[in-house]
């Protein structure tokens, strides 16, 4: 993304003028705006016209319009961002308070106009138009007859095919049938890949199985690429990479990321930052469960305290939420920031950052341990409801 | 609020009389009191809107249910005009009518002699309508807001008697509404006059009831006006169920059909008639009450503090089954045929109620069909399984006391209806050719007790090639073939795998020399008939081990004695224990560990004691009992102590060889009486033999099957009918729960089958969830459970990712209480209770209590399983 403009006043309102550049942008814009702000770009919209005689034609007309942001709309498959509002400044064709819904283009130029830059929106742009470009990803996570063909981007993991083919089980002197399965299946696979991989831009494709279905795919991809010419796949052979997974599913994908062979070559990307950290936070809550906390009531309390190390956030938090639930995790975030705390935001587009989600979005990992913060809560628990039977420093 | 709409209609009267009479008696109340407004005055006259709304009520009505015989368009249009263009309500009585009308006919002769006996029942149901009436007059929230008095079935009835008192009947009641504000009565009657009460006394009930509802609306008709406004009020409808008399004891079996909007009174209505249970009131018409939803319900849920109402009806059934087994055989097919009538209603009222809706209504009306719907199977049930008179009401009268459904019928009722509604059965076995599969499968057990063997252990611990030789000196491989493997495998150098060759035939698995699925064999030793099932060793194919073991009854533990071998197999990463504990999960309680290659170590006594002693501490711990573990030392590749064991090499051992051991195996208690369930573990194109269609192999978890019957595929509620079947390759025209069967289906598409699927019988379908409650113990896990916890579901063959959404609370193992609620994580080898919701699609599950085989899944992740565990609800919201 680039920013052609940007002016942000002392009372932090202000716009910023940007260009998305490419399919992940819009994520980001996704998460820049929220309801209630101003948004200017070129849009196309119908405007009919009732001439004297009462005939009415309509036309389509390019127009740059202003809206107030109602509701935002966005499908991660297609990069397709749809913004909902009314219009605030008036035009020939445009009345003010009419509604409009803007799509946004690509290599268009936007203007986003916010009351309240906060601290988030602000690194949210800065990490955006960041120009070091890092490893795209293509990954196939597979099984026997399951296949997930998957595109990893720095923010954003996107299931472009899921592959279910039947293969029936070998049975006593008969097998056929299985090869037969086995072979088709492949062969849809390679179709997959052929479609939704653009070599040009993926740096790496990591085909991921257990057992050795991905050393079959693997050698009956290029068998395939050389009986058929195909091009594309014989000059990106070496992009190829295998890597051992527990199964097809796409949970697996987590697994991939994290093996050892897969992070030299992502060098300090950022789902791989993600992932390094959620496994430590779950490693912590297995061997020193006073030092891993989740939950907003939790984390807050062990903020007070001081204690938090590391602070694990989900972007989700800060799309969906209020004013004042982004601002109660602003100060979060901010005051972790203030005792030289790590606050790392995850891409709820990511395998780990859904875990994180299903972990109620927000969890930390402590300097030291606060045993008491449990403690604290089963009292009031107790108060409440005092049948429950409490098994403390478990 | 309290109404009573008390209609009387004069059964011999013309049918314009009967319209004449509505409107006399509704332009009196017009004239004399104050009319609802809820109601309408618009109401009394034919308005041109009404016309119109008639003509269109009439079309929607026609459409749905076409041209039936019976049915004049006069009949719609008046019973339409009397449900105010209720569709809906149209519908189900016009069929309703209609049934009856025919019954009417044949059952006439009879029906004086019996009438007097089938009095008795109405009685007490005419009671309880009353009291009903005078109990909410006491409670000022008045859920019942109106009651009404739905038009008797056989006006078809002709008697010149009846005709007289119904004259005077109709014109005391009309008389006395004059002195009853706001209570509007309309005719009805018919039944009157076979009645054998004295007309006085029933009048003066009659006349009670009104006065008491009317009372009533003075107090509560203003405070309801101003909570509700002008809104159209919502109403849950309940009907007390009330026979028509003549035709309850003739043809008990009819009942529920004749009339599919009846339900038996809700507890509250229970509730309030148990106080004025003395009071006499009868009445033998048929009464139907609607109560006032108000939000909350007043329905109390069944405490499941004694048998529910299905479980009374369905253990009388089994057990009328176990005393003859041939009526067993009626009983297994039940609901295809008697519920047609009904279904037909069903489908229509579901169909409209859809369409017609208020949105206000929605939820009620939900609530409600399914309520109905419940109902309607209970009836089924009672209709079906218990012909006897006093069954009956005992069904019935089970059903009063619980009109709340149980949970877990929720899915499988309304299952069953969709299945009835839309299909007819594609087979129907004739009586004579059915097989009593019990009596067959009691002559074979007779025989040889037939049982699933599955083979564990560490990769290369030697199972296949263990097996593969006993199965070559059992003469189950022939010479010839055996020969071959020999020359193969020696040529790419792996002579030592020829025995593993018997089993491992995929091009893969004879290169790599590991087992990748499971191979089937089967085998017999003196007493018993195995199906052998060898599992794969290695880590990455646990899915397809859990997938036979799940199909296991006993399990032979294949350890490698090697220095070095049996500690790496052992240890954490090690294949050893995970096996062990997964098969004990999965229900396996036989264990025989053969402590495999033994020939390395020079048939060291000393080694083979320190292995069965580590092991032994393992499993105990993991809950085998030390009896039901045995050890054998052995040699797969020698073949030494599998059949025969020559004395000087085995010169310490004295005990059995391996195949004495699992002779001795005891086969577990069958599910031969739940209904027939099979998951399927393969599925492939083209049948058995000569027969073509699709074929579906995997074992039987419960209930019994057999060529000819029909079976329905779930999810999907496809049906297909079963052709040919072989158990452990020999064909068969039945097969019980516990065989390893192939079966081939006809008229059944493939794409509907899945790994996973579950084959039932469409009357008694696997309910499917997508969110489910389990207790789970939790592994050795290096990362704590947590919510939002991704894993595997494995359940049979089937694996799905899923999420474990909430932890509930953590159990104690042994005492069963709850040591902690809502815990933050769960460490390794707790108990817990946890909700799972599988993150792409619903699967087929049972509860543990309903199916022992169905209930049980094991989690995995990251290649390890987590934990393993039974379902206990699957019922969600």
């Amino acid at each position: 993304m680039k920013l052609v403009k940007k002016r942000i006043e002392k009372d932090r309102s202000g716009f910023v003028e940007l260009c998305p550049e490419e399919l992940e942008d819009m994520w980001h814009v996704y998460n820049l705006i929220t309801v209630g702000d101003n948004l200017k770009a070129t849009t196309i919209r119908r405007v009919q016209n009732e001439s004297n005689t009462g005939s009415v034609e309509s036309q389509r007309i390019r127009l740059t319009l202003t809206i107030t942001v109602d509701a935002i709309d966005f499908d991660p498959q297609g990069g397709l961002l749809r913004i909902k509002g009314r219009n605030i400044a008036e035009n020939k064709y445009v009345k003010m308070g009419m509604y409009h819904t803007i799509d946004l283009e690509l290599n268009r130029k936007f203007t986003l106009f916010k009351a309240d830059w906060d601290i988030i929106a602000l690194e949210r742009i800065e990490e955006a138009c960041d120009i070091t470009k890092q490893a795209d990803v293509a990954a196939v996570v597979l099984q026997e007859g399951l296949a997930n063909v998957c595109l990893v981007t720095q923010h954003m993991t996107i299931v472009r095919q899921r592959i279910e083919y039947p293969i029936p089980r070998k049975r006593k002197g008969f097998v056929t049938n299985y090869e037969k399965g086995l072979q088709k299946f492949y062969e849809q696979v390679l179709q997959a890949i052929l479609r939704h991989v653009n070599f040009e831009i993926v740096k790496v494709v990591i085909l991921a199985s257990p057992g050795f279905v991905k050393d079959q795919l693997r050698e009956y991809i290029f068998a395939e690429a050389l009986k058929q010419d195909i091009r594309s796949l014989l000059e990106n052979k070496s992009k190829f990479i295998l890597i051992h997974c527990s199964s097809g599913h796409k949970h697996s994908l987590q697994e991939v990321l994290q093996d050892p062979a897969i992070q030299s070559q992502l060098t300090d990307t950022k789902f791989a930052r993600e992932i390094v950290a959620l496994d430590k936070f779950f490693k912590m809550l297995n061997d020193d469960p006073d030092r891993a906390f989740y939950g907003w009531d939790h984390v807050r309390k062990a903020e007070e305290r001081g204690a938090i190390g590391t602070l694990l956030l989900s972007d989700e938090l800060f799309r969906s939420a209020d004013i004042p639930t982004r601002k109660k995790y602003i100060t979060l975030v901010e005051s972790v920031r203030s005792i030289g705390g790590n606050v790392l935001l995850f891409s709820s587009l990511h395998v780990s950052g859904e875990q994180l989600n299903q972990l109620t979005g927000v969890a930390a990992i402590l300097n030291f341990p606060l045993p008491d913060i449990e403690l604290e809560e089963e009292e009031e628990n107790n108060q409440i409801a005092t049948e429950i039977i409490v098994n403390n420093n478990s | 609020m309290l109404q009573v709409l008390v209609y009387v209609q004069n059964s011999n009267c013309l049918l314009s009389l009967y319209s004449y009479n509505v409107l006399y008696i509704q332009e009196i109340f017009e004239e004399e009191y104050e009319y609802e407004e809820e109601y309408g005055n618009e109401n009394f006259e034919m308005t041109l809107k009404h016309k119109e709304q008639m003509e269109e009520g009439k079309i929607k009505v026609k459409s749905i249910i076409g041209q039936v015989e019976g049915i004049t368009d006069k009949d719609i249009e008046e019973t339409l005009w009397y449900y105010y263009f209720d569709t809906e309500k149209t519908i189900n009585w016009l069929l309703a009518h209609k049934a009856q009308a025919r019954k009417q006919k044949q059952s006439q002769k009879q029906a004086v002699s019996n009438n007097s006996q089938d009095n008795k029942d109405p009685q007490s149901q005419g009671l309880s309508l009353s009291s009903l009436a005078q109990e909410s007059l006491s409670h000022s929230s008045g859920r019942i807001s109106l009651t009404k008095l739905v038009p008797n079935k056989s006006r078809t009835t002709d008697s010149s008697q009846s005709a007289n008192l119904n004259t005077r009947i109709s014109q005391k009641f009309i008389s006395s509404d004059l002195n009853l504000p706001k209570t509007k009565l309309l005719t009805t009657s018919s039944n009157l006059s076979n009645s054998t009460y004295p007309l006085n006394q029933s009048l003066s009930n009659l006349n009670s009831i009104a006065s008491i509802s009317s009372n009533s609306n003075h107090a509560e008709h203003s405070s309801l006006k101003s909570s509700f406004g002008s809104q159209p009020l919502n109403f849950q409808k309940y009907t007390i169920p009330h026979f028509p008399t003549k035709d309850s004891a003739n043809t008990p079996q009819l009942r529920a059909p004749s009339n599919p909007l009846i339900a038996p009174p809700s507890i509250f209505a229970i509730a309030i008639f148990a106080k004025l249970q003395d009071m006499q009131l009868p009445s033998n018409d048929l009464f139907t009450f609607e109560l006032y939803a108000t939000g909350s319900s007043n329905q109390e849920g069944f405490a499941f503090d004694e048998p529910s109402p299905d479980d009374i009806v369905l253990n009388a059934q089994s057990k009328k089954a176990s005393n003859t087994s041939k009526s067993k055989k009626i009983t297994t097919k039940p609901s295809t045929l008697p519920s047609s009538v009904h279904t037909v209603n069903n489908g229509t009222k579901k169909n409209i109620g859809a369409s017609i809706k208020e949105s206000d209504d929605d939820d009620i009306e939900i609530l409600e069909e399914e309520y109905k719907e419940n109902e309607q199977l209970k009836f089924d049930i009672g209709a079906l399984s218990l012909d006897s008179e006093a069954k009956l009401s005992k069904a019935s009268v089970s059903n009063i006391t619980t009109p709340i459904k149980e949970p877990e019928n929720q899915g499988a009722v309304s299952l069953h209806l969709l299945s009835n509604e839309q299909k007819t059965p594609k087979t129907n076995i004739k009586f004579s050719k059915r097989i009593d599969v019990i009596e067959e499968y009691k002559k074979r057990v007779a025989d040889k007790l037939p049982l699933n063997l599955v083979v564990i252990g560490h990769v290369d611990a030697g199972k296949s090639t263990l097996m593969g030789h006993l199965l070559y000196l059992l003469g189950e491989v022939n010479e010839k073939a055996m020969r071959q493997y020999e020359r193969d495998s020696s040529k790419i150098g792996k002579s030592s795998f020829a025995y593993a060759w018997v089993l491992d035939e995929t091009g893969e698995e004879r290169n790599r020399g590991i087992t990748m699925d499971i191979a089937i064999r089967k085998f017999e030793t003196e007493n018993r008939r195995f199906t052998l099932l060898d599992a794969p060793g290695h880590r990455d194919f646990i899915p397809n081990m859990i997938s036979g073991a799940s199909q296991a009854d006993v399990s032979i533990l294949v350890v490698d004695a090697t220095v070095g071998e049996f500690e790496s197999g052992f240890e954490a990463n090690g294949q050893t224990k995970e096996h062990a504990l997964l098969i004990r999960s999965l229900g396996v309680q036989q264990l025989v560990v053969a402590v495999n290659k033994l020939d390395t170590v020079e048939w060291s006594k000393a080694r083979y004691d320190e292995i069965i002693e580590k092991l032994g501490a393992f499993l105990s711990q993991a809950g085998f009992k030390k009896d039901k573990i045995a050890y054998i030392p052995c040699s797969g590749l020698t073949g030494e102590n599998i059949i025969h064991r020559s004395p000087d090499i085995l010169n310490w051992y004295s005990g059995e060889t391996l195949i004495q051991q699992i002779d001795k195996f005891e086969p577990p208690t069958r599910l031969l009486e739940n209904p027939f369930r099979l998951s399927v573990a393969d599925f492939f194109k083209g049948g058995i033999g000569n027969v073509s269609g699709v074929t579906v192999t995997g074992r039987i978890e419960s209930g019994t099957i057999q060529t000819g019957e029909e079976i329905a595929v779930i999810p999907g509620g496809e049906r297909g009918v079963v052709k040919a079947l072989t158990i452990n390759e020999e064909s068969s025209k039945w097969a019980a729960a516990g065989d390893s069967v192939m079966l081939t289906l006809t008229e059944l598409d493939i794409l509907q089958l899945k790994i996973g699927t579950i084959l039932c019988p469409p009357s008694q379908p696997v309910p499917i969830t997508s969110h489910f409650l389990a207790r789970i113990v939790v592994f050795d896990v290096k990362i704590p459970i947590t919510r939002g916890f991704p894993v595997i579901l494995h359940r049979q063959s089937l694996n799905e990712p899923a999420n474990i959404i909430k932890l509930v609370d953590i159990i104690n193992k042994n005492t069963g209480e709850i040591v902690k609620k809502n815990p933050r994580h769960l460490p390794k080898s707790t108990t817990a209770t946890v909700e799972i919701k599988l993150s792409n699609r619903p699967i087929p599950l049972e509860t543990f209590k309903d199916n022992k085989e169905l209930g049980r899944i094991m989690l995995r992740k990251g290649g390890e399983t987590v934990a393993a565990g039974v379902v206990v609800d699957v019922s969600f919201p």
